[in-house]
């Protein structure tokens, strides 16, 4: 056989004994499988957090292909302490990654968690770090468009307000002056005056 | 009862015999009824006092039920007070001369039932002692803060539209005590020396027409921004465009429902049979209906665009309260707060005293029950990740309700210590003027008397 052939046969070996091996860790999946995680700070990369997760068979052998997702223990929301931050899916080694830009400063626990998604047994793993630095999660919207707009409105609207009262507080105040002297500038046949019905001329008669 | 022949200066005016039997000394049915109602009060008092101590979460609340029972309650208190004053400046403006012998009551019952909604800004509050800084540094870009100027100003115009047409009431009233006595001064200084000439006429009639102007749109704004303070947030159900017409049309309903009931109630309670008759509750009924259909239209059209889009979170919450956990609660509000008043008015046969006060029953204890389906499911809606939360009623929150409620009778009862319960010189005026303003013996057919459920056709 020449070079060539043997060349030939090497590759084909080599890919059918990576076949193999992946083959074998996919049924390794089978039994009872192990995850462990890890968290460190990656301070190269600004404010991240860098979870890892290896996900193993029973016979120590990695799984590959499988999705693991990473979860964050809070306590600010009511759907349950721990909320879904990202996922990652393993690689040949077994391991499965995910960079998460934590919110806020210092210790943060962290789960791994793989579900066999054949009703097995969801197998689980936890992590902790103190994290040092953070970026808010609050997003900036910028200028408003119409801000100017809002603060000349609030103007108007209080000068409304302002109007409305005075208007009111005249109405009471023009009556509880008005009142007794309408009373006093009444004139001696008054009575005449007072049947006098609205909107109708009136005709003072002589005294 | 009120016991009528009780008075400190007999007065030989029957109208003014009538319109003062709250403002005599009280009977022992008096004394009784204030004192239960009292007990309630007190009883809501105190359990406030424990949600102090306890917090918020001792009423029901919880981090996904943040707004529920007192949020329904301001509202649905603020809304009462919203039927009684409007309904009483429409028919001044039209003139409706049917109206006379109601508009003190209505009047009344706005300001009592405004004062229990306004209490019930304090009660929703974790931390009350917190509200002055709501003044000191307002955040105007906040519905919250306008609501706060809304409702204030609302208050000044409805103790005003209250206060008017009493000056002439006021200087009667203080002939019917001892001379020099505190309270013949008291209601002296009040009616204004008031002698009802011509240019006092003139002057009154004025200055009620511009309050009666002004407070239609006033209690337009309360609830309009009542509802911002919902609408302009990003939960479905709450971010609705029509919410602020939506609002303001189930004020003036329930409004108009505690009117009929508080003047049934003042009718019996101070005798005012003669004066107000079973057609003036029928009238006040068919305005009622005519906001009953207004407001399922308005239900309809808010619940379709969710409904038949059926999208995320909006579709859902339609589907809760179609089809889910509030479903019984929403169709009970359908049934009971519309489709049954609305047949009770429109079938002849039930269309008497006892059907009009049945109806209107059901539409006050209905739309409170849509305030609280407006709130809750809205509030408890999962939008990140979780379950529907829950709200569960707890004794302090219901206590805190039956008090507020109880304290509407309580307040009209007291305040109909000081001041007459009908408006006698809008009476007279209005005989004067020539037209009739109705009176049980005016509709009453010859030989027949009033009975509870005397048909209104028969009349």
């Amino acid at each position: 056989m020449n070079k060539g052939i043997w060349r030939a046969c090497v590759v084909t070996l080599f890919l059918m004994a990576s076949v193999f091996a992946t083959v074998t860790v996919v049924h390794a999946s089978a039994g009872s499988p192990t995850l462990s995680m890890s968290a460190r700070e990656d301070s190269g990369a600004g404010a991240s957090v860098v979870l890892t997760a290896k996900l193993a068979a029973a016979n120590n052998l990695p799984m590959a292909g499988d999705r693991v997702t990473f979860l964050l223990r809070v306590d600010e929301f009511a759907g349950g302490p721990l909320e879904t931050v990202g996922s990652g899916v393993t690689d040949g080694s077994g391991t499965a990654q995910f960079n998460y830009t934590p919110t806020w400063t210092g210790k943060q626990d962290f789960s791994a968690r793989w579900d066999p998604g054949d009703g097995g047994a969801v197998v689980t793993a936890n992590a902790s770090i103190d994290v040092a630095s953070a970026v808010t999660a609050y997003n900036d919207p910028g200028p408003a468009v119409l801000a100017g707009v809002g603060r000349d409105l609030v103007v108007v609207l209080l000068i409304l307000v302002a109007v409305v009262w005075l208007i009111l507080l005249g109405v009471v105040g023009s009556v509880w002056y008005r009142m007794p002297r309408a009373a006093l500038a009444a004139e001696p046949n008054d009575d005449a005056l007072d049947i006098q019905p609205e909107g109708q001329p009136i005709e003072l008669q002589p005294t | 009862m009120v016991n009528v022949s009780q008075s400190a200066i007999p007065v030989k005016n029957p109208l003014e015999n009538i319109a003062r039997a709250g403002m005599n000394r009280g009977g022992r049915a008096f004394w009784v009824v204030v004192g239960a109602l009292s007990a309630v009060v007190l009883a809501g008092v105190l359990a406030w006092v424990s949600q102090l101590q306890d917090g918020l979460s001792s009423a029901g609340y919880n981090n996904q039920a943040f707004w529920a029972i007192y949020e329904a309650n301001l509202v649905t208190f603020i809304g009462l007070s919203y039927g009684g004053a409007v309904v009483s400046a429409i028919l001044r403006l039209t003139g409706a001369a049917w109206r006379a012998p109601l508009t003190r009551i209505a009047e009344a019952t706005a300001l009592v039932t405004l004062l229990i909604g306004m209490a019930f800004a304090l009660i929703h509050l974790g931390r009350p002692e917190r509200i002055w800084e709501l003044v000191v540094t307002p955040n105007f870009s906040s519905a919250i803060i306008w609501d706060f100027i809304a409702v204030t100003t609302y208050l000044l115009a409805t103790v005003i539209f209250l206060y008017l047409p009493l000056i002439p009431d006021m200087k009667i009233a203080s002939g019917w005590f001892e001379k020099g006595s505190r309270r013949a001064r008291f209601y002296s200084l009040l009616g204004r020396n008031w002698r009802g000439t011509f240019k006092q006429r003139t002057l009154l009639h004025r200055s009620m027409t511009v309050v009666a102007l002004m407070i239609i749109p006033l209690a337009v704004s309360v609830h309009s921004v009542l509802s911002w303070a919902f609408a302009l947030t990003s939960r479905p159900g709450w971010d609705s465009s029509i919410f602020a017409p939506y609002f303001v049309v189930a004020a003036l309903y329930s409004g108009t429902a505690l009117v009929i009931l508080v003047v049934a109630g003042c009718r019996r309670w101070f005798h005012l049979e003669d004066y107000i008759t079973p057609r003036h509750l029928v009238r006040l009924s068919y305005i009622m209906t005519a906001l009953g259909v207004t407001y399922l239209y308005l239900t309809f059209a808010d619940m379709l665009n969710a409904g038949y889009v059926g999208e995320g979170n909006a579709g859902a919450l339609v589907l809760q309260l179609v089809a889910g956990q509030y479903a019984p609660a929403f169709w009970m509000f359908v049934f009971g707060g519309c489709l049954v008043p609305l047949l009770l008015i429109a079938i002849p046969q039930t269309r008497n005293l006892r059907g009009v006060l049945v109806a209107a029953t059901l539409v006050v204890a209905s739309l409170w029950l849509k305030r609280l389906l407006i709130v809750v499911p809205s509030a408890t809606q999962p939008l990140i990740a979780g379950g529907w939360g829950a709200y569960h009623f707890t004794w302090i929150s219901v206590l805190i309700t039956l008090a507020a409620t109880a304290g509407i009778p309580l307040l009209l009862l007291l305040l109909f210590r000081f001041i007459p319960v009908l408006s006698m010189f809008e009476m007279e005026a209005i005989e004067e003027a020539g037209e009739r303003f109705e009176t049980a013996e005016s509709v009453r057919p010859a030989g027949k008397k009033w009975v509870l459920n005397d048909p209104v056709r028969q009349t």
